[in-house]
């Protein structure tokens, strides 16, 4: 596979993990799917509701997509690992998405409490994937405790404000060896694409592509978006210039030796 | 686990000639205008082909230094403090095969030093001994850093390589940074100019800096002595040894120096001599490949060569040195390790500085 | 016989065991997780293990969503 994403023991072609909140409408969700080519597609535990008769959501993923559950509703280390354990057991494999999330306001993560679940589940033979502030020790942190990647926000849950963060994802990119994916934030394939060519690993999009007019439409679009910034950053951008004059020189005392 | 196995293994049968000579004029800029350098650029930087853009290369390593470090420069000056050694290192002036009477500074005298150094507002001493569990053990080292302690704010060793546990003792008695050359990199090479002594064990040398960044030290730097092998080579090495003691030990200042050989006793000349362009273009692609790491430049470098390349990616140099044990005191004369080649005294150098746009500075930090 | 059910008191009129249990409450019961007393039970073992007095019984299942799924029910 040229340019596979080496990942959590598995490798993939595709570069978008999509979410599965905020969907109207099943159907309209898995043709979402379908149409983004992910291959990666996230999904939360709930209690099951007695009294409504709800649709068991994984008859409509495509059965050859990673289901990556999440631990949201975690406000706690604690709470994460219980959750995690959960989802393993009903089979759906090893790899976990960890939110904590204590801040109802702004959906913000709890880094601390990140790095310690991480710690945890790595030591279980989880393939993690945290959800965290886009914080450098943080990151390395969590390198250290055994991630399979780092997830930073590009902006708040839900914003569709971009890559609010873009100078502190730079830093995790350059100085971080795991996979970083832009978790959150991203609201246009444009938003996405730069996030690539910045070099980030894959991006995470729901709300986004949940909430547009055409889901499925836009699902293809950040397909392609992706795609085009990943191949940029494979061709290397030309710099931009800081300055257009030549300044004085600084090794002219050297002459031609 | 470790930079050898790590990283090192990687490079060691790595066709460095055959690299050298593919890189095309075009490869230079594209490595240049990346924002971050990978391995690869850095040993593309390092290139012949890359001594055609040292200008390019020289601007991008100012702006980078300025926007990191500032126009400031970090002085320090040597202590040496015993020149009794065990090894033969057929480049150094301290060799056990050079006849001359060995000195040992006793407290007295170390303090007098202190003393004298202390005048001259420097707040940081970088101490020296040759390579003798039996004249200058780690216990005498604590004793000398016990009275220096009262002189200065940061105390640096160069000295042989220690066990982790013996570093933390260091560190415990008030020692904050390792220095440590690996002198050649290049593993063959290494045993062949370490002819007899402790010192011949590569790895145990090799890994030293690690264990001074796992016993606490608050900084570590490294690097080879040029001159004794491919300089491009081993300026390689040593980046991403830094770099690799960067990425692992990342709560630790990690530094770079570059010393280039220099005559002494004996009659040793060096193999590959590193003449000035190379000297810079070595400096300047670490700079690139590594914008965090501080740079040191020892008075082994002239006056004239220090003075021009302050904007150029240096962020320390030593200044007033002597190479010799009590080399401040009035007492009679050592033979040196090295000659040096900037004489100015600790004024004359802060002249300099300043009239040059760059702050002095002494102190960076105090230990509480 | 008084449990907990998803946080929700219910009574039951006779012992159960948890395969009979989601039977009863017509469950479709593919990729769901039964926690009794926080205690994971395998799928294998629902039909032998029987819900007793005061027990506490979570039932989940993947549903879509991120952030705050799991108390929003």
């Amino acid at each position: 596979m040229e340019d596979a994403l080496k990942i959590g023991g598995k490798e993939l072609e595709n570069r978008l993990f999509i979410g599965t909140g905020k969907f109207s409408d099943n159907r309209l969700m898995e043709e979402a799917i379908r149409r983004s080519g992910a291959q990666v597609v996230t999904v939360a535990l709930r209690r099951i509701d007695f009294e409504s008769s709800q649709e068991n959501i994984l008859q409509y993923v495509p059965h050859e997509c990673i289901l990556m559950p999440n631990t949201s509703g975690a406000r706690n280390a604690g709470e994460a690992v219980r959750i995690a354990r959960v989802a393993k057991a009903s089979g759906c494999g090893n790899w976990v998405k960890i939110e904590v999330v204590p801040d109802h306001k702004y959906l913000l993560p709890d880094n601390d409490e990140t790095v310690k679940a991480t710690e945890i589940l790595a030591g279980e033979g989880f393939a993690v994937f945290p959800y965290i502030n886009p914080d450098l020790i943080t990151a390395k942190k969590l390198k250290d405790a055994g991630a399979a990647a780092v997830m930073p926000l590009g902006a708040p849950i839900g914003t569709n404000r971009g890559l609010e963060t873009r100078e502190m994802i730079r830093i995790l990119i350059n100085e971080i060896a795991l996979p970083v994916i832009v978790d959150a934030g991203i609201g246009k394939p444009s938003e996405a694409a730069q996030a690539m060519e910045m070099g980030a690993a894959a991006v995470l999009v729901n709300t986004a592509i949940a909430t547009a007019q055409d889901p499925a439409a836009m699902a293809a679009a950040f397909d392609l978006g992706i795609k085009a910034g990943r191949r940029a950053y494979l061709a290397g951008p030309a710099a931009t210039r800081e300055r257009a004059e030549a300044s004085s020189p600084l090794t002219g005392f050297l002459g031609r030796e | 686990m470790g930079y050898y196995d790590d990283v090192y293994s990687r490079y060691r049968n790595f066709d460095f000639d055959t690299f050298f000579r593919n890189v095309t004029a075009a490869d230079v800029p594209a490595a240049l205008t990346r924002e971050r350098h990978s391995a690869e650029d850095f040993l593309t930087l390092l290139s012949p082909a890359a001594g055609n853009h040292l200008e390019e290369m020289a601007q991008k390593a100012h702006h980078l230094t300025v926007r990191n470090f500032g126009r400031v420069i970090f002085l320090f000056t040597p202590i040496y403090l015993s020149d009794y050694c065990e090894n033969q290192c057929a480049y150094c002036g301290f060799n056990v095969g050079n006849p001359f009477a060995r000195k040992k500074l006793n407290l007295q005298e170390l303090e007098e030093e202190a003393r004298r150094i202390a005048e001259t507002d420097l707040k940081h001493v970088l101490i020296l001994t040759g390579e003798s569990r039996q004249y200058s053990p780690p216990s005498y080292i604590r004793e000398c850093v016990q009275v220096l302690k009262k002189y200065f704010s940061s105390i640096s060793v160069e000295i042989y390589p220690l066990d982790t546990e013996e570093y933390g003792e260091l560190v415990t008695a008030g020692v904050d940074g390792l220095t440590i050359y690996q002198e050649v990199y290049h593993e063959k090479r290494y045993d062949q100019v370490h002819l007899a002594g402790p010192k011949k064990n590569f790895h145990y040398r090799l890994d030293a800096p690690e264990r001074g960044c796992r016993a606490g030290m608050r900084a570590v730097t490294v690097g080879p002595l040029l001159g004794l092998d491919d300089w491009r080579r081993e300026v390689f090495f040593a980046g991403i040894h830094a770099d690799y003691l960067q990425n692992r030990h990342w709560n630790v200042e990690i530094g770079l120096s570059f010393p280039r050989f220099r005559p002494h006793a004996g009659d040793f000349r060096p193999a590959r001599a590193v003449d000035n362009r190379s000297f810079i273009q070595a400096l300047l692609a670490s700079r690139l490949f590594l914008p965090r790491a501080g740079i040191t430049v020892s008075t082994r470098e002239d006056s004239v060569l220090r003075n021009h390349i302050l904007p150029l990616g240096v962020t320390k140099m030593s200044a007033g040195s002597s190479t010799e044990v009590g080399g401040r005191l009035e007492a009679r004369r050592q033979p040196s390790q090295f000659e040096i080649a900037d004489h100015r005294t600790v004024g004359e150098m802060k002249e300099t500085l300043l009239q040059k746009g760059y702050q002095p500075i002494f102190k960076d930090w105090h230990t509480v | 016989m008084k449990i907990t059910v998803n946080g929700t008191k219910e009574t039951l009129s006779a012992p159960t065991d948890i395969d009979s249990f989601l039977q009863e409450k017509g469950i479709d019961r593919k990729g769901i997780v039964v926690e009794l007393n926080r205690e994971i039970i395998p799928q294998g073992d629902w039909p032998k293990t029987v819900i007793g007095e005061n027990d506490s019984l979570e039932i989940l299942r993947f549903m879509g969503g991120g952030a705050v799924a799991w108390r929003t029910h």
